[in-house]
């Protein structure tokens, strides 16, 4: 009878041993079962489904589903691999006190039993409480009123459940295929081996710089907006290798280079540091290079749909007009004001306040005159007073129209203003050949939603990936810190200051934090040209705005890196003070 | 006045528990002149580390007093405590303490970096130690390319470029087969012919009937000393063999009365 429990216990057991491990990786592991259960919740959710232009939202949800669901896949395994990694030497001792490997793989299936019971019932849990949560943030996102009632949709949990349970089930299988082909002597060497210095790895670096190159061309070369989404995915490509070859092997190029220099690197600050740094940098490259590349999408992501969303009242009106408006062919300039008269009359008289006014008169030479895209940055603007084309021809069409409030009726409106330009008609000094009034809601509404379900999903995949790069910066840090206690107890002995430790530390930590940080900046940048194209296929042609939008989510990535950066080194320097 | 002078040196380990205390150190007293070359010897637990971490100034004793060149060591304030050990003491210890990270050049290199001291200085002081070491070629090589012997050459290397007033040495020879030692032994010997004051603390005999003086350390006092004198290596090996004899044995009636 005890022995049967033997097992369960000393799993659970191990896994309260490891906690400063465990832990880190059971919360990632719920954290992401619960947005996969908050999205699929969405995308099921019936109360959306009856919205009105929902079916964008839905779709992009889906696809936002399955984002998470790979990247939880590629998350829990890489974070799996670190861990086990980790306990090498601990199984390795197991292994000596008599433990055969089948035995070990017994112990794995209950640490994989409990990991996978903690992270789908705790990613439930939590993503259930957060499901209203999300609903509210989503419909205050895409202006509609929230559905009312509270529900779990059985489907949503069960794929959850399955999802995750067949995530966890391929680590477990992975784990006991690595366990299999490991001889014991390795298992309890573990972490220990002894890192040789790296070499310079020349092909490697080149190969890194061409990719780079190659992307940033790309991306700022390209002129025509189709071509761009094309060419985005191969920049992306490009620049992730680039990524990685320039971080592995530049690095080690860059350091090596530093330490030739003998006046630089004898001295105290820099001596520890860059040793330290080309020491581990095999390893460091890699996760640095991961850290770079989440963050750049965590920043790309963020800022393009938020673009998207800040500009989505400018695009929607280039793309559709004001909400209501009114057009009338022929006639001269006079008839701007005129029916400006007639908006301002009847909108006086029903109490409606009206938005974003925009009066032009269209001038042109020819009717094929493709007024809507000449007319574009008018409706951005609200401009009043202009013409547009040449003003010494004929006029084509004056144009009036505003935007008015949520609740106000538009269709009733647009009946009162197509009466009030039929009295105008009837008056014989109006001079023109047709004239027609319409509003636009519904349309205007789909795009709404759409591009607000962009931004949703940006910040919910954004957010995903910033998980995903302070999880991997914590193990980094973590481990690195139980590595390096036994290298600052001998630089104590043999003549360092507790301050010197310190200040050592924290250059040494801060570089490696923000060289990611600093990259992903320069990558967005880069990226800028490139998606700037590919916005304007969604109407959006405004470059300050996307500027502006780039640099907010710079910032605030930037403190909340920052936040992480003091976290994990307090973390280090505890592990390390020792 | 000597180099080192220990006046009734005390060291009462605390339980975190709050338990009685262990005592490993009770009285210690002893003076160490220039250009000595002394071990120390003694049962394990007999308080020889403890000791020599005082004297390292890397802990801080209960009572007594430590005078290096008549500087009383608690008078350095705690921030100018690791300047200190660095420019006056010397460490090698068992299991080496090099750094992975570095070469053997800059393992030696180390401290003096931590001083602030040039390039060019470093290199001078270098030379001379690699030679009387036989460490040249090795300079390029990381730890874990070097055998055991090779490794605690290169400590010895970096414990000396600061040209300490003392080297101290605990249990160096610990980690080394019985050829290694020899040859490290040797190499003690000649630095200490050529003015190199050594405080050694051993559990082998053979190492300690290389020194000039032998102390004998139990239960946290000295219990005795021998002088090398003009006794050759053996001599002095049975010597220190037959102390020790004593000492446990006497230890043993000790335990009956
Ligand atoms: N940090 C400590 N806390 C509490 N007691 C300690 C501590 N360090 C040493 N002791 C105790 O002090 C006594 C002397 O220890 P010390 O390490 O000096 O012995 P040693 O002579 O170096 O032994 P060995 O030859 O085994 O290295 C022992 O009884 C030991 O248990
Ligand atoms: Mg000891």
């Amino acid at each position: 009878m005890r022995k049967l429990d033997f097992y369960p216990r000393l799993a659970l057991r191990s896994i309260r041993l490891n906690g400063k491990f465990y832990l880190p990786y059971l919360l990632s592991g719920a954290i992401s079962a619960a947005m996969l259960y908050d999205i699929l919740f969405l995308n099921m959710n019936r109360g959306i489904y009856a919205l009105k232009g929902a079916n964008a939202v839905q779709g992009l949800l889906g696809f936002g589903a399955l984002v998470v669901a790979l990247f939880s896949l590629a998350l829990i395994l890489y974070t799996n691999g670190f861990l086990m990694k980790r306990r090498q030497k601990e199984l390795g001792l197991y292994n000596i006190l008599g433990m055969e490997k089948r035995h070990l793989g017994r112990l794995l299936l209950w640490e994989g039993v409990y990991t996978a019971l903690i992270c789908i019932g705790g990613g439930l849990l939590l993503g259930i409480l957060l499901s209203k949560l999300f609903l509210l943030l989503l419909c205050a996102i895409i202006r509609t009123s929230v559905p009312f009632g509270f529900e779990v949709p059985g489907e949503a949990v069960l794929y959850t459940v399955v999802a995750f349970g067949g995530i966890y089930l391929f680590t477990f299988l992975l784990n006991l295929f690595r366990l299999g082909r490991v001889k014991p002597i390795e298992l309890l060497k573990g972490t220990e081996t002894g890192e040789r210095e790296p070499r310079t790895k020349w092909l490697l670096a080149l190969v890194g710089f061409v990719t780079m190159a190659a992307g940033y061309y790309l991306s700022v070369t390209v002129q025509d907006p189709l071509r761009a989404l094309g060419i985005f995915f191969i920049a992306v490509v490009l620049v992730i290798i680039g990524t990685y070859c320039l971080f592995i092997a530049g690095s080690i190029w860059v350091l090596k280079a530093l330490r030739k220099n003998k006046k630089f690197y004898y001295q105290p600050r820099h001596f520890t540091n860059l040793s330290g740094m080309l020491h581990r940098m095999k390893r460091n490259g890699a996760g640095l290079a991961t850290i770079c590349i989440l963050s750049t999408m965590v920043l790309v992501t963020i800022s393009t749909t938020l673009c998207l969303y800040a500009g989505a009242d400018r695009v929607i009106g280039s793309l559709y007009g004001r909400e209501v408006q009114t057009y009338v062919f022929g006639g001269g300039p006079e008839n701007r004001e005129k029916v400006m008269a007639v908006y301002e009359q009847v909108l006086r008289e029903r109490g409606v306040e009206g938005r974003n006014l925009t009066a032009f008169c269209a001038y042109a030479d020819e009717p094929e005159y493709n007024w809507r895209t000449a007319a574009a940055p008018y409706f951005d603007r609200g401009v009043t007073e202009e013409v547009l084309g040449d003003p010494s021809g004929q006029v084509f069409f004056t144009y009036v129209g505003c935007d008015v409030d949520k609740d106000a009726n538009t269709y009733e409106l647009r009946l009162a203003l197509e009466s009030g330009v039929n009295d105008l008609c009837s008056d014989p000094t109006f001079a023109y050949d047709r004239t027609f009034t319409d509003d636009g809601r519904g349309d205007r509404f789909d795009y709404w939603s759409s591009l607000g379900g962009f931004f949703f999903i940006g910040l919910f995949l954004g957010s995903l990936f910033l998980m995903a790069a302070v999880l991997i910066v914590y193990y980094k840090q973590v481990s690195e810190g139980y590595e390096d206690v036994r290298s600052f107890q001998i630089m104590q002995q043999v003549g360092m200051t507790q301050r010197e430790v310190k200040s050592s530390i924290k250059s040494q930590i801060s570089l490696v934090f923000f060289l990611p940080l600093l990259a992903a900046a320069c990558h967005t940048a880069g990226a800028f040209p490139m998606t700037k194209l590919i916005l304007t296929l969604f109407g959006l042609s405004n470059t300050g705005l996307f500027g502006l939008c780039s640099l907010v989510t710079i910032l605030i990535f930037a403190v909340v890196y920052y936040l992480i950066y003091r976290l994990t080194a307090r973390e280090y320097y505890r592990i390390v003070r020792r | 006045m000597s180099l080192l002078e220990v006046k009734n040196l005390r060291k009462v380990y605390t339980t975190r528990l709050g338990g009685t205390g262990v005592e490993a150190l009770k009285n210690v007293s002893f003076a160490v002149e220039a250009g000595e070359f002394v071990a120390i010897m003694g049962e394990s637990g007999s308080g020889k580390t403890t000791l020599l971490n005082i004297l390292a100034a890397l802990d801080r004793p209960s009572g007594g007093r430590v005078l290096l060149n008549g500087e009383d060591m608690a008078s350095v304030r705690e921030r100018d405590l690791t300047a200190f050990r660095r420019d006056n003491l010397g460490f090698v210890f068992q299991d080496f303490n090099l750094l992975d990270a570095f070469t053997v050049r800059d393992n030696i290199f180390l401290p003096l970096v931590l001083a602030g001291k040039s390039y060019d200085e470093m290199n001078l002081r270098l030379l001379p130690l690699t030679k009387a070491l036989g460490i040249g070629e090795l300079l390029n090589k990381f730890p874990y390319e070097l055998s055991g012997g090779q490794k605690q050459r290169t400590a010895i290397a970096r414990a000396l470029i600061t040209q300490p007033a003392i080297l101290l040495a605990d249990e160096p020879t610990g980690a080394l087969d019985s050829k290694a030692s020899e040859s490290l032994l040797r190499v003690f010997e000649s630095l200490n012919a050529q003015g190199q004051t050594i405080l050694m603390v051993t559990h082998s005999v053979t190492a300690a009937s290389h020194a000039k003086r032998t102390l004998f350390l139990r239960d946290g006092m000295i219990y005795h000393q021998l002088y090398r004198g003009n006794r050759t290596g053996g001599e002095m090996f049975a010597e220190i063999s037959n102390t020790l004899t004593v000492m446990t044995s006497g230890s043993g009636e000790n335990g009956h009365a």
